[in-house]
């Protein structure tokens, strides 16, 4: 990877490799919490940005360096009672975007991001007032798509699968443990499942990872149905889950617990399978030798189909490898708590 | 129609630039608020949530007295009158 966007609590930043270290330019948003980035379907760079005291909104680029704030944003009707608090997600399929926000829902611009709908089939799912929030919010953060097919992760909610381009969505979790009952029938789809992460196989959609509270997942039949694949993790829980296409390579950065959010025993690592996650190990090297407690949040790891992938951390560090992560290096820089990381 | 001064905290920066105060007309708040959207739409989403209700963490001051009701407000606008609006003492 030549250049990473970052998003962090406080302003996002560009960085760019140089021969010896990393150029950091930045922070575009000064103050504001930084939380996706997303690309047009003329290339136009999208970041979305909420603030504690100002919302969520949505900005547009051709550079990443300048900004321009659509006027006709996501926002949930009047009516709806609902409000938008962050941009978690953009996707892009064809022509369309699509964002994903907290408080949980969907919407979708035409015209390279400087308007945007609502989706009302999932926004106004029925018995959505009894949804959850995870500590993260009640939030739509992953998005995959397969021509008509959609499929939504919502925490602490669970996937929700569309066949129709969004006109319709049903509950998609049979087989995943619900969040803090363990003894609830599998087979339920009741909410409570709280999806973290999501990736899919483009060549054949219906092969779906998850990380979940409850554990790391795979689905073959589009969400159907779900089995656990941990073998070789040292713990479950996690945020984010990657795949580099070309070589099937996933990647997940397990933490300690749910309770107990940072690495195992203070040892930072991703891991992968290179078996479609049948099986997981530590990957490479280049990993620190412990002392490191800060974890890496859903949005903060981009995988590309180069071998290039990144993670950033909630203490503002960075790792890079360039080899499908075979050898991991350390970018010496120290941002604020990284909530999305990109290649740019 | 009174003309009165909105200014605005540098943390809306990423909305509306460098702008730190647009003139505003009107001959009551909300309607020198209306203004200012229309001036500056890009804040809406930023000052007033969904429901038009001032966000809860932002503040709004006319002519130094807090208002939370500056969208509908019927308080008429004078000449000269400030409306300041600035994010509260909060987060970290």
């Amino acid at each position: 990877m030549e250049r990473l966007i970052v998003g962090t609590e406080k302003g996002g930043y560009l960085l760019t490799k140089g021969r010896r270290s990393w150029d950091v330019e930045g922070p575009a948003f000064p103050g504001w919490k930084v939380s996706a980035f997303g690309k047009a379907p003329d290339g136009t760079f999208l970041a979305g940005l909420g603030s504690n005291w100002f919302g969520a909104s949505v900005h547009r680029s051709t550079d990443y360096r300048n900004w321009q704030q659509v006027e006709n944003g996501p926002r949930y009707p009047e009516e709806s009672g609902l409000k938008l608090n962050q941009i978690w997600v953009f996707h892009t399929t064809g022509d369309r975007i699509y964002a994903g926000v907290d408080q949980a829902g969907l919407f979708y611009s035409d015209d390279q991001g400087l308007s945007w709908e609502p989706v009302p089939a999932l926004n106004e799912y029925p018995g959505r007032a009894d949804w959850q929030p995870g500590f993260g919010g009640l939030a739509a953060h992953h998005i995959l798509s397969a021509g008509d097919r959609l499929w939504v992760g919502i925490s602490a909610v669970g996937v929700f699968r569309s066949e129709d381009g969004g006109k319709t969505f049903e509950r998609r979790d049979r087989g995943v443990m619900a969040v803090g009952d363990p003894d609830a029938d599998p087979e339920s789809v009741e909410p409570g499942r709280c999806v973290h992460g999501l990736v899919s196989d483009p060549k054949d959609p219906d092969r779906i990872w998850r990380q979940d509270h409850s554990g790391v997942y795979r689905s073959t039949d589009g969400g159907d149905n779900w089995e656990r694949i941990e073998e070789g993790l040292p713990a479950a829980f996690g945020f984010p889950i990657g795949r580099n296409h070309e070589t099937g390579s996933l990647f997940v950065a397990p933490l300690t617990a749910d309770e107990n959010r940072v690495p195992i025993d203070g040892h930072l690592a991703v891991y992968r399978s290179q078996d479609d996650g049948k099986s997981w190990h530590q990957s490479g090297r280049g990993w620190p030798d412990g002392g490191q407690f800060n974890g890496v949040l859903r949005n903060a790891m981009a995988v590309d189909s180069q071998g290039g992938i990144a993670v950033g951390t909630t203490g503002g560090s960075i790792f890079v490898s360039d080899d499908d992560g075979d050898n991991w290096g350390q970018i010496s820089i120290s941002l604020p708590r990284i909530l999305a990381v990109e290649a740019a | 129609m009174a003309r009165a001064v909105v200014r605005l905290p540098r943390l809306l920066e990423p909305a509306v630039g460098t702008v730190r105060q647009v003139e505003v007309t009107g001959s009551t708040i909300g309607e020198a608020i209306g203004d200012l959207l229309r001036q500056q739409p890009t804040l809406r989403v930023h000052l007033f949530d969904e429901q038009n209700q001032l966000r809860p963490h932002v503040l709004c001051f006319h002519n130094g007295t807090p208002d939370r009701d500056v969208a509908q407000g019927t308080a008429p606008l004078s000449d000269g009158d400030e409306i300041v609006f600035l994010q509260a003492v909060s987060g970290g």
